[in-house]
């Protein structure tokens, strides 16, 4: 509107400036503004004041809206799946009250699983907490529905709702980006993976062909074998010792090869006929060759067990060397069953029991951990090759002797823990609040099963200082464990 | 339960306080409860012997329990109403027990006295002239000043208005309270709070000292002025409003819906604004409660709440700011049926009318139909069914989640602005009102 434009500028400048003339000004106001120029006594700050407050009430009382009528219409598709019920949303609610990721990734699971979709309302929210937590993004992107991916493309931090083809995104995408479908693709077509990284492979920085060596670690199998055996030749120390510890943990590389020739010289099973024949008399005997490549102290195996050790350093480089070949390898060395191999190392070598448990660990060797079991060592990386039952077994048996550390191990597992351990585990954990406290139970309420409510009222800590510390913490996890619960019903899961 | 979730938690004095009433929303916490028509107890096991008692007065949502607690309502009074309003099953209908019943009966008492020692309240009138009188040479005499200052404002130029220290609005803001008028003092304080960072900054600037112009000059000629005027521009200098002479009138019966509230701090006052649409009358009122920090507001209004109530305005040329004489709690409505503006261009047009009525009106409320968030020329407006449209205030936060909730539909909206920027406070959405 001219007239204001006019009465700003002069409001710019001052009163000593010319204000709007009678003739710029509209009609009607022009008539109002005669008059008050016609005003006896009135000085030129007044006058202008006068005229702009009449302006400025015209300006008001004249507004016309802006029309536009071929805007591009931009409508969400109409929803093909039905939303989720007030009562979920309501624990969504609560949920992202509570800022607990965990409970929202098992809401939206759920809520996925059940066909159903997220509220409009909660969307932006969701969103928000996914731009930060990729865990959550897939889920979020199924329960969005047809809204959700609407509503992404309006915001550019959202752009990851459009999901660009693997191909794609490994030609272009950030070194995390290529590195998580690297690793993704290893799980289903390892060779494929193998390929796609040889043709980049020249192309690579050292800092990016660390990373994506590392995405190999899943699946590594024989078929890589070549491949990697030639990165050793590489310029940078660091790729050279990522492809050489990728080799160790593979059977059948050479440098797994050259370990296992040299186990074969210094360790080997000795049986002897006793009492005139009736017996045999079976040991194990170690002892490294006058000489042994120096190679195998380049390839990380140490030659000294350390000024404080116990152990001799021969003893140390064997410990070593049966860690780092496959279990198999004793079946062809003892000539005898995995069970009769363990059983023997604990009978004629209990030092090197362990070497050989951290090689079924090293080497994925699942049919070999019932043999170790029984025994009164926990292995704590045979925890992930358990399952069910047997695991809860295991961890339960390993609580008593070392609670924090069967925790530990414990929170490292992705199912949810069965009732027995988590309830025996929450009894121990009483009696250390201070460590196992609110920020534990929020990041790790997932792990711990519904059905362990009814127990968790009753659990006290032994010591009546740790009490009170302790209730505040129990208050928290009753109510991770109600939202968790409110969850599961809400979606009708079957667990209730 | 009248209130739902979202409405309870907006009842909360702070985050925190949600987060503790949530937590408390677990019927394990509570050794007994119950509800009556007039009110909800319960009685919830702390780190104390004795369970704590807590209460709440259906009726006006007022809240008591015997927890330590300085803040209002406590995390057990929200714990409460939000387990009553989850699990409404485990809350048996009985009869109040001898310490509830006693609160509720003393509430009744205290109100019905509230209203007779108003009644007998005896005025000196002769004391209460000689006062108005002397009150209103200070307010005349200090507009006088302001007439001053505003004047050498504009023969100055405001070129040079950004450069100016805290100092300048400051001094001029302690004339206007040491001459009692403290409406004034915060129009001045308002001005000096301009962003003068913005484009544009000089427009909004010019708007505020042409309302403070007309707001000092009309107090220059109230003789001539239309007696409900002459309330509005006493009611804006800071003269206040006998409430228990308003609390006497009729008043506008109907039934309410609260479509807004927002706090802010002033030094040491919380002001909150609620923002009523009545159903049948078609009207809007504004119900501002000032409280120093540590009291209780009276009234706790929630967003989306409705409530049978009277409420009586302030005497003015364009009835808006109001009192509540009673109410009453409602469950929400379905299908309600609300006279919304059809459009930008009726808006314009209402806005017209109320310009002429009160040219230094402030923003009001207006429910409108049929509006759709629209992305044009790098920023957000809000279309109407004709094409109409109005920018939303750049710094409306919520935008996201309005667009989510339209998902490119037009929806029925509650907005607060003038001209050509609004900002939206809520949406009807799946039938129901939702403050965004």
């Amino acid at each position: 509107m001219k007239a204001w434009e006019s009465i700003i500028n002069t409001a710019m400048l001052g009163t000593d400036k010319p204000t709007p003339a009678i003739a710029d000004l509209p009609e009607e106001v022009a008539l109002i503004a005669n008059a008050i120029e016609a005003s006896a006594g009135l000085d030129k700050e007044e006058r202008y004041l006068q005229k702009a407050a009449v302006i400025y009430n015209y300006r008001q009382s004249g507004f016309i809206p802006f029309q536009k009528n071929d805007l591009p219409a931009n409508k969400a598709l109409a929803e093909t799946k039905p939303y989720c019920s007030p009562e979920a949303a309501g624990i969504l609610n609560a949920i992202l009250g509570e800022e607990n990721d965990q409970l929202l990734q098992l809401w939206l699971m759920q809520c996925c699983k059940s066909g159903q979709l997220l509220m409009p309302d909660v969307l932006p929210v969701v969103f928000e907490k996914a731009q930060k937590e990729m865990v959550l993004r897939k889920a979020v992107i199924e329960c969005s529905g047809n809204r959700g991916v609407w509503l992404s493309k309006m915001n550019p931090a959202w752009n990851w709702f459009t999901t660009i083809a693997d191909e794609e995104l490994w030609q272009m995408g950030t070194s995390a980006q290529r590195s998580e479908i690297l690793k993704s693709l290893r799980l289903n077509e390892p060779a494929k993976a193998l390929e796609w990284l040889q043709q980049t492979w020249e192309q690579e920085n050292a800092a990016g062909k660390l990373e994506l060596l590392k995405a190999m670690k899943v699946n590594s199998n024989a078929n890589d074998l070549p491949w990697l055996e030639g990165l050793l030749n590489e310029k940078g120390q660091k790729v050279k010792d990522e492809a050489l510890a990728l080799l160790k943990s593979i059977s059948g590389s050479s440098v797994v090869k050259q370990y296992q020739q040299l186990l074969r010289e210094s360790v080997s099973l000795k049986k002897e006929k006793a009492l005139l024949g009736l017996t045999t008399k079976i040991s194990i005997q170690i002892k490294l060759p006058a000489v042994v490549d120096e190679s195998i102290y380049k390839s990380g195996i140490e030659k000294l067990s350390g000024p404080k050790s116990t152990v001799t350093d021969e003893n140390y480089v064997i410990y070593q060397l049966i860690s780092s070949v496959p279990p198999a390898f004793w079946e062809d060395q003892f000539e005898a069953t995995p069970i009769q191999i363990v059983e023997y190392f604990e009978k004629y070598a209990p030092a090197m029991v362990p070497a050989l448990a951290n090689a079924v660990a090293k080497f994925g060797q699942k049919n070999w951990v019932p043999f170790f079991l029984g025994q009164s060592m926990f292995y704590p990386d045979f925890v992930e090759m358990l399952s069910g039952r047997e695991q809860e077994k295991y961890l339960l048996k390993a609580l008593g002797n070392d609670p924090q550390n069967t925790i530990a191990q414990a929170i490292r597992i992705s199912d949810e823990w069965g009732t027995e351990f988590a309830v025996s585990a929450l009894l121990k954990m009483a009696n250390w609040p201070y460590e196992y406290n609110r920020g534990f139970f929020t990041r790790y309420i997932s792990l711990i099963p519904v059905e362990a409510l009814k127990h968790v009222e009753n659990i006290t800590s032994q010591q009546v200082n740790l009490q009170p510390t302790w209730d505040k913490t129990r208050n928290h996890l009753i109510n991770l464990l109600n939202l968790k619960q409110q969850t599961l019903k809400a979606f009708n899961a079957k667990k209730l | 339960m009248q209130l739902t979730e979202d409405q309870i938690y907006a009842l909360a004095p702070d985050e925190a306080s949600k987060i503790a009433g949530r937590d408390l929303a677990n019927p394990a916490k509570w050794v007994s409860k119950g509800i009556s028509e007039e009110a909800l107890w319960g009685e919830c096991q702390g780190s104390g012997s004795k369970p704590y008692q807590t209460q709440v007065d259906l009726g006006a949502i007022a809240f008591k329990c015997s927890c330590p607690s300085r803040k209002f309502p406590c995390k057990h009074g929200l714990g409460l109403m939000l387990l009553c309003e989850r699990e409404p099953g485990l809350f048996a209908k009985s009869t109040m027990p001898a310490w509830v019943s006693d609160w509720i009966n003393k509430r009744a008492e205290k109100e019905e006295k509230k209203v007779e020692k108003a009644a007998e309240k005896s005025v000196d009138e002769n004391a209460q002239a000689k006062r108005v009188q002397a009150r209103e040479q200070k307010v005349s005499a200090g507009i006088a000043e302001l007439m001053v200052w505003i004047k050498d404002i504009v023969r100055g130029g405001i070129l040079t208005i950004p450069e100016k220290t805290p100092a300048y609005w400051d001094n001029m803001a302690r004339r206007m309270v040491d001459a009692q008028a403290s409406g004034l003092a915060g129009m001045v304080r308002n001005l000096g709070a301009t962003n003068f960072w913005n484009d544009g900054w000089q427009s909004g600037f010019i708007d505020k000292l042409l309302q403070l112009y007309l707001i000092a000059e009309g107090y220059n000629n109230i003789q001539n002025i239309d007696p409900d005027l002459q309330q509005d521009l006493r009611t804006v200098i800071g003269f206040t409003t006998n409430q228990e002479e308003l609390r006497a009138q009729t008043g506008v019966s109907d039934t309410w819906l609260v479509i807004g509230k927002e706090s802010r701090d002033e030094q040491q006052l919380t002001i909150e604004q609620n923002w009523l649409y009545g159903l049948k009358t078609n009207s809007y009122a504004l119900v501002l409660q000032f409280t120093v920090k540590g009291q209780f507001p009276p009234l706790n209004f929630s967003p989306g709440m409705y409530l049978d109530a009277t409420l009586v305005y302030f005497p003015s040329a364009l009835p808006y700011r109001a009192i509540v004489k009673d109410y009453n709690i409602i469950r929400q409505i379905d299908n309600v049926n609300i006279k919304t503006f059809t459009g930008w261009q009726q808006v314009a047009g209402y806005e017209t009318i109320l310009n002429s009525r009160l040219p230094f009106r402030s923003e009001m409320p207006l429910v409108i139909a049929s509006l759709t968030p629209v992305f044009y020329q790098k920023q957000w407006w809000l279309q109407d069914s004709e094409g109409c449209l109005c920018k939303i205030s750049a710094s409306y936060t919520n935008i996201w989640q309005l667009i989510a909730i339209s998902g490119g539909d037009p929806v029925n909206m509650a907005v607060i602005g003038r001209e050509n920027k609004y900002r939206p406070i809520g949406v009807w959405h799946q039938n129901n009102y939702k403050s965004i």
